[in-house]
């Protein structure tokens, strides 16, 4: 593997990649400190200005701002109460309690080392996983890539955060945007509404720009938005010996859950978090203490939701299989280059696989010395009022939109879409799904039709392959698992009538 | 409105949306099993949307403790705000091809920075003047995206 590591280096390190890194990383940083405007909603906005890079240099700067979001959502957890990213919603309730006793130096500080580590580590898990996994891909047929498909959007509704099923609605739904265009096989216009722009399909960053840019602005603006910065002086960000040494097993145990969980579709920097939060409360020996200022309660989750975030890679580079919104733009950024994506990645371009996955190393040292010594800087961005924000977000998303094409009909899009998210939030409906899903449609289709071809319209070919069958299997049980209660209700309820009588 | 009214509503509007891609669908034709036509997917995915819809309108009447009821816009003056938003982004866009981009931007961004949340002139002027300069500056000159330039010329 060192060759490969060296050529990665190699890629990582030309001045054009180290540029793209580090505007990848601040740009991250940027949009986690803001309230407001994610790493979805940043990464549509810069989408068009990678078209003009090469895909190695446009995959280096977008991952930049994603696992750069990670680091910067941290801040303002820790500063104002308000998670800057959904991954940093459990930092406020140490973070928080931390900066109030005059602690937010080591709140700051651990959660930038903790997140190096967590993300350094796992970018190394990452490479050690990737290659095996995608020589077992490479035995996937259409059956098999349709089954997968349907298990990670199974296991995206599973691990949705509101309603499993209207999580399951919103990738139904996505799945049929994903239908929109020109049919590839018989050349048919398919739900085009006779919107020219729709023949090559609904654009996928018009959607996400709406679902994830607008929306959030139109209900910040409905809500009032408003801040109060922690007035504290921030001193002495490096953490006491006694706080590493209270950090280090969560850290660790943050880096390895947030890796495996950021695999799952669906997973990805939020439940890593979450579940090192739960993790560690449990294992601790004074529980009761957690969210009250507790430095492992901000330690496991900030390490938890980097590697979550290289983790989530995994399945990408692997198998062509996005397994969040986040991971579906780099895809989007994929095919719009015309690279195949799937298990022959890591042959075919190889360096895309390691120029990125070194880059992500580098990408971390610049985030570390970026976070501590610029903390101030960050403060100050965040004292931006949102009023003099919002405009210029607006005003983001409409170029972003608009330099796609360089028309109106996809701006008109992405509005409409906006209203559709704004919606959809007040239904309590998500969006995670519905970009997920709008990515794989495509490709799950033509694994469908291809597979009915060859099997001469038999279904039975997708329960006879073994492979097919166990990841249908395991969609089946995540679905019937939410009756489990039910079933214990009416148990209950039977046992409750028959003592009656 | 409480959450399984919500709930109700929501997924009426699903199950409408399903009727309309499965008769789309249908016009597509379905094709066969062995020989699936462009209508076959979509109107799978149709009827599982129609299928889900309905779970969720039959789950909304199930109670839910402390599920009380909320306005749905309960500030009428932001929403109102919200809705000038809205306006000003359909016209920009509609606009931007006969004002030209910066124009057109340059009252866009002075329009949400004074009638939004109201800011004083001077900070209305240099936010709207420099913001349609820098985003200009950086789209066309620097990323090669051409803007519109409208029937006054830039």
């Amino acid at each position: 593997m060192l060759p490969e590591i060296f050529y990665g280096f190699s890629v990582a390190l030309t001045f054009q990649n180290l540029l793209y890194c580090f505007l990848g990383v601040l740009m991250g940083t940027l949009v986690g400190v803001l309230p407001g405007l994610g790493p979805v909603a940043a990464m549509s906005l810069l989408f068009t200005t990678t078209l003009h890079l090469s895909p190695v240099s446009g995959m280096i700067m977008l991952a930049g701002i994603y696992y750069g979001a990670q680091y910067g959502g941290s801040t303002t957890s820790i500063l104002l109460n308000i998670p800057g990213e959904a991954s940093s919603v459990v930092t406020c309730l140490d973070g928080y309690q931390m900066a109030r006793q005059g602690r937010a130096g080591p709140a700051l500080g651990i959660s930038a080392f903790g997140s190096f580590i967590g993300g350094t580590l796992s970018v190394l898990g990452l490479m050690l996983m990737a290659p095996p996994l995608a020589n077992m891909a490479l035995k996937f047929g259409f059956a098999e890539n349709f089954s997968l498909m349907c298990l990670g959007l199974v296991i995206v509704s599973f691990l949705a955060r509101g309603s499993m099923l209207k999580a399951m609605l919103m990738a139904v739904f996505g799945l049929f945007l994903g239908t929109i265009g020109i049919d590839l096989i018989v050349g048919k216009p398919r739900f085009t509404l006779g919107i020219k722009s729709f023949m090559d399909g609904v654009g996928l960053i018009p959607i996400v720009m709406g679902l994830f840019g607008i929306s959030e602005v139109l209900l910040n603006i409905e809500e009032g938005l408003s801040r109060e910065v922690f007035k504290a002086k921030i001193s002495n960000l490096l953490p006491s010996l006694k706080d590493f040494k209270d950090s280090l097993k969560p850290i660790l145990r943050g880096t390895i859950l947030g890796f495996f969980l950021g695999i799952l579709p669906g997973g990805g920097a939020i439940v890593s978090a979450f579940t090192s939060y739960a993790v560690e409360k449990k294992l601790s020996k004074y529980p009761e203490k957690f969210g009250t200022g507790v430095i492992e309660g901000v330690a496991g989750p900030e390490t938890a939701n980097n590697a979550g975030s290289s983790g989530a890679f995994v399945p990408l580079l692997t198998l062509g299989i996005p397994s969040n919104a986040v991971m579906a733009l780099l895809l989007g950024l994929l095919l719009t280059h015309g690279v195949q994506v799937g298990p022959l990645l890591l042959k075919q371009h190889s360096d895309i696989f390691w120029g990125v996955v070194v880059s992500m190393y580098i990408g971390n040292v610049m985030l570390l010395v970026l976070n501590l010594p610029l903390i101030g800087l960050w403060v100050k961005i965040l004292k931006v009022p949102y009023p003099i924000l919002f405009p210029l977000i607006l005003l983001f998303c409409i170029i972003g939109s608009y330099s796609l094409n360089n028309n109106t009909e996809d701006v008109l899009l992405m509005i409409a879409f906006g209203v559709f998210g704004y919606f959809m939030k007040k239904f309590d409906y998500e969006g995670a799904p519905l970009v997920l899903a709008l990515v794989l449609s495509p490709m799950m289709e033509n694994a469908f039709r291809q597979t009915l071809l060859t099997s001469q319209g038999s279904f039975l070919v997708f329960i006879t392959r073994p492979i097919s069958a166990t990841l249908l299997l395991i969609a089946v049980l995540l679905l019937l698992y939410p009756l489990i209660p039910w079933f214990k209700f009416r148990k209950k309820l039977e046992s409750l009538e028959a003592d009656e009588e | 409105m409480n959450k399984r009214e919500k709930d109700r509503f929501s997924a009426l509007f699903w199950v409408a949306i399903a009727i309309g891609i499965c008769l789309g669908s249908l016009r597509l034709s379905l094709g066969e099993f062995h020989k699936p036509g462009p209508g076959f997917f979509p109107f799978l995915l149709g009827s599982a949307l129609g299928l889900i819809s309905l779970l969720i309108f039959w789950q909304s009447f199930k109670r839910i403790p402390g599920d009380e009821k909320k306005a749905f816009w309960p500030n009428p003056q932001r929403s109102l705000k919200m809705t000038y938003i809205l306006i000003a982004l359909i016209l920009y866009a509609l606009g931007m091809n006969y004002l030209g981009f910066l124009l057109s931007t340059l009252l866009f961004l002075g329009f949400l920075l004074k009638a939004i949340e109201p800011q004083r002139w001077s900070v209305v002027l240099s936010g709207s003047i420099l913001g349609t300069f820098f985003f200009y500056g950086v789209f066309q000159y620097w990323l090669d995206i051409p803007f519109p330039s409208g029937i006054f010329g830039f």
